[in-house]
């Protein structure tokens, strides 16, 4: 059954539009509990307050690592697969009962973790390293969220072959839909190594099997652990690429160079999950520079490629638009009252200057040794994850509310700052969380003024200052949040039907006019920009090699 | 046009000047990037160790009693302390929740840290200078160091490692001469030696006065780490205090059925043995690790717990 | 495989490589079961035990 979208003019079918529905409403949920849960930890490492005990400490952590990180980027991961293969194809869902048998696997894997974490039965954190062992329901829980998240991608495959097949599409897929295919590749190699090692791990817990080698367990468990993560950064450049198109017709000015670049992210990015074992015993220094530099770089390159061409697909559109004043005009007339526009490339700044700069060098062999395990480390992936993916899936969210659940958006105007709070709130969060985490403050930690030890260790006194920043930017962005989620809950169960394109608060770009030929700078604009990247990954690069040639030697 | 298929001819487009500048740039800063990573192994002091052995816990734990008896000059709040010579293989053991033992090092000098964890994974954290490693169990990682900082540095824990986690820290001091050592107070450390061989784990010990025993139970204790969990000063930390404890009535936790009992040889025995057999009330989620004492240890700790008023 | 029906010009090999989904994702898992699992699974079952003259040192 397909309906056809008074607004965009694709088919949508709404078995299809269901799942996307159920998917997406089931990320909301696991973002909510995220959010609650990261709070209580921020005013718990915030010393002054220090509000739970070690105990629940310990076992929110291991639920918010669970729900941010796993959770609510995987369920709506699988409802933007559905989404990119089967509306923008015009194509039909191709197996319903499969779909259901992925979303009730993943329901069922996400209680029982979550329960079994809160009774107290898993305090092991999110990577439960062994032999650190929880309830045997709770690697259950992970393995039947995994089988069902793998089915899901399987009928994202399966929509876009027959889609090939019923001619919907022909042999090259539309941009946003090729991102995905290098999500849901990615995503194959995490889901299928993570039940390579799940599966022992919960026949140890069961007492089936006597062990299971700590250092292969965390070798593979990194596997499905950074792996997810690039996942995620697939999705969101696709979506970035995405939001270029609705909100100002733009297009990447070269797609063959997108295309390689998503290319190289299936061909190299998963290698990156040796980042989690270079200070670590057993594999050798080759094994580490090979896969930590994702095979000389390659990816590193493919993120410099994105970050040209998302801003260049930007300034491009613009400037057909006529917005050709200058350097900047084209950026000054941004469409900035669009919140799906205002948090990609909020997003893009985010990724780019802090996760992208930081990820980069934190994720070289020496340089690894000055931040591993401390509280830099998570300071990072905020300026990833958080920043960048779920910003991202925030913003297009504000597309989804009109178009696949037909509501209007409940307080617009709200959704309008929100981008700018949660942008502010995470990155002075995660600026100071890196600060700190370079100054030696580990993650993880639930007293950093270690009562009871046998010894004490004072910190640099600025840690003071830096605590009090992530806090205030914790708060911040835990506003902003709990904003979006309302809003996105209250919208789409109580706002006002959608009933044609008179009722979109978003507009929906035409297609930008085409290019005068022109000879020269497509985006000088852009470019400017990318050198500034540039410099501050430069001075970031010095200061942390810096640091790291001052500490005592060791080979 | 990312929601449609591209123009025709798009694999053919030329790639716009500012475009082609901008990759040709990142390419080399990604060639650059990995020379670098593998030139530092040439020229720069911090290289991660290419060092590892295979162990068990039993195996490293063995090393590090035999190492600390042989080498140890005192304690340091209940941890041994031990001078070693530059250049030695030199045993640093994690165990919840603690580093032993602690090292007085030579500014300048390399030392071959062998450091493995006794049950879960740790994490090496040297503070203030700031260098992390990670630890496991079944694997020795062979770290050389050369201190290049005076003073005293800690050692956290930052890998998370249960729930006595943030009370795992550790020491190593780093001095010029011997004369240092009384800046830091370990001129006159206190001086609970091994007796002298007198703690072998196996040897006959039925001869022994109780005041043998005593003193042999109180170095076991600390060899091991009881320490970490169990105060003897009243305070309950992650474990129950142990003074005042012999001959008292507990409530413990069998199965879920909740008894009292008298703490006495036997008891101790068990609880040392089988430490998930009987827990004391109150302290469900902080289980003991299994610490494999042999029955002439477990005799002596008796007798130190029986000792402590 | 390249040439197309009505058109004369060839898709170039990188095109259709590019393009073939399921050669991705099979290039994809290759690649990093080879460098990363197996060749670090590897490293690390070959690891040594301790030298003998390194224990003894210690326990003697």
């Amino acid at each position: 059954m397909f309906r056809t979208c008074d607004i965009t003019g694709f088919k949508v079918d709404l078995k299809a539009e269901k799942f996307i529905r159920l998917n997406a409403v089931m990320a909301v949920v696991s973002l909510l509990m995220a959010i609650v849960a990261a709070i209580l930890l921020v005013f718990t490492r915030y010393q002054p307050v220090h509000l739970l005990d070690a105990e629940w400490y310990y076992r929110l952590t291991t639920f918010h690592g669970l729900n941010a990180l796993i959770y609510w980027i995987v369920f709506f991961e699988i409802a933007g697969l559905y989404f990119g293969s089967t509306v923008v194809l015009n194509q039909k869902f191709s197996s319903p009962i499969m779909g259901w048998i992925a979303f009730v696997l993943m329901v069922a894997g996400l209680v029982l973790s979550d329960v079994m974490i809160l009774m107290g039965k898993a305090d092991v954190m999110l990577t439960s390293y062994v032999p650190l062992k929880a309830d045997p329901i709770y690697y259950l829980g992970i393995i039947l969220f995994a089988v069902g998240a793998l089915i899901g991608v399987g009928l994202f495959f399966a929509n876009i072959v027959n889609a090939k097949r019923d001619r919907n599409v022909g042999e090259t897929l539309p941009l946003f839909t090729y991102g995905l295919v290098a999500a849901a590749i990615i995503a194959v190699i995490t889901l299928a190594t993570g039940a390579i090692i799940y599966i022992p791990t919960f026949l140890w817990s069961l007492g089936i099997i006597d062990a299971v080698d700590p250092a292969v367990y965390k070798l593979i468990w990194w596997g499905l652990g950074h792996s997810s993560q690039q996942i995620n950064v697939s999705a969101m450049v696709s979506i970035w690429y995405l939001t270029t198109f609705l909100a100002i017709g733009g297009t990447s000015v070269n797609e063959r160079v997108s295309r390689f670049a998503f290319f190289l992210y299936i061909l190299f990015i998963c290698l990156a999950s040796a980042h989690h074992l270079l200070t670590d015993p057993a594999t050798s220094s080759a094994w580490k520079v090979w896969n930590t530099s994702y095979a000389m770089y390659l990816a590193v390159l493919a993120s410099m490629i994105h970050a040209f061409a998302v801003p260049s697909s930007i300034e491009s559109a613009q400037r057909r638009w006529g917005f050709n004043k200058g350097m900047f005009e084209w950026l000054a007339k941004a469409p900035w009252s669009n919140p799906a526009f205002t948090s990609c490339v909020l997003a893009c700044i985010g990724f780019g200057f802090i996760g992208g700069t930081t990820g980069v060098i934190f994720g070289m062999e020496q340089t690894n040794i000055i931040v591993h395990n401390t509280i830099a480390i998570p300071g990072h992936f905020k300026g990833t994850v958080v920043i960048g993916t779920t910003l991202t899936f925030m913003g297009i969210t504000y597309y989804l509310i009109p178009l696949i659940f037909r509501r209007k958006i409940v307080a617009y105007r709200l959704a309008q700052i929100q981008p700018w709070l949660f942008f502010f709130g995470i990155a002075i969060l995660s600026v100071s969380m890196i600060a700190l985490g370079q100054l030696g403050v580990p993650r993880r930690h639930w007293d950093s003024t270690f009562s009871g030890g046998p010894f004490t260790y004072t910190f640099n006194p600025s840690v003071d200052f830096f605590w009090t920043l992530m806090m205030l930017g914790g708060s911040l962005a835990f506003i902003a949040a709990l904003i979006w989620v309302l809003q996105v809950v209250i919208s789409v169960f109580f706002g006002p039907k959608v009933n044609g394109p008179e009722d979109m608060q978003l507009p929906i770009s035409p297609l930008a006019p085409a290019a005068k030929e022109h000879k020269g700078f497509e985006a000088p604009g852009t470019l400017i920009l990318t050198f500034l990247f540039l410099a501050t990954f430069a001075v970031l690069f010095f200061i942390n090699w810096k640091w790291l040639a001052a500490t005592w030697w060791v080979k | 046009m990312s929601l449609i298929a591209p123009q025709e001819g798009w694999f053919q487009k030329k790639v716009s000047k500012d475009e082609r500048m901008w990759i040709v740039i990142s390419f080399f800063v990604c060639v650059f990037l990995f020379v670098w990573m593998v030139m530092w192994h040439v020229v720069g002091r911090q290289n991660p160790s290419n060092t590892t052995y295979k162990t068990n816990p039993i195996e490293f734990a063995q090393l590090h009693d035999a190492y600390v008896k042989k080498n140890m000059l005192g304690m340091d709040n209940g941890i041994p302390v031990v001078k070693p010579e530059p250049g030695s293989d030199v045993i640093l053991m994690a165990q919840m929740w603690r580093w032993s033992p602690v090292l007085i090092l030579k500014k300048d000098e390399w030392y071959n840290l062998h450091i493995s964890s006794k049950d879960l994974l740790h994490g090496f954290s040297l503070q203030p200078s700031n260098m992390n490693f990670q630890v496991y169990p079944d694997y020795d990682y062979v770290l050389k160091f050369k201190p290049t900082q005076l003073g005293e540095a800690k050692i956290l824990c930052n890998e998370y490692c249960g729930i006595g986690h943030h009370t795992m820290i550790g020491k190593i001091l780093v001095i010029d001469s011997d004369e240092d050592l009384a800046k830091y107070g370990y001129d006159k450390l206190s001086t609970v030696r091994p007796g002298d061989s007198e703690t072998n784990v196996t040897e006959d010990i039925s001869g022994w006065t109780e005041e043998q025993l005593i003193k042999g139970g109180e170095t076991v204790f600390n060899l091991k780490g009881c320490n970490a969990c169990h105060k003897t000063d009243g305070t309950a930390l992650i474990g129950p205090a142990l003074n005042k404890l012999y001959g008292s009535k507990v409530k413990v936790n069998e199965n879920g059925k909740i008894k009292e009992v008298t703490v006495d040889d036997d008891y101790i025995t068990t609880s040392i043995n089988e430490p998930q057999k009987q827990i004391v009330v109150g302290f469900e989620n902080t289980a003991m690790a299994q610490m494999n004492l042999t029955p002439n240890e477990i005799k002596q700790i008796t007798a130190y717990i029986k000792s402590l008023k | 495989m390249s040439e197309q029906e009505s058109q004369p010009k060839r898709a170039s090999a990188l095109q259709v490589v590019m393009d073939d989904v399921m050669l991705l994702l099979f290039l994809g898992v290759t690649i990093y079961a080879v460098f990363y699992l197996i060749w670090g699974v590897m490293e690390i079952a070959t690891v040594p035990n301790i030298p003998e003259a390194v224990k003894q040192s210690i326990l003697k």
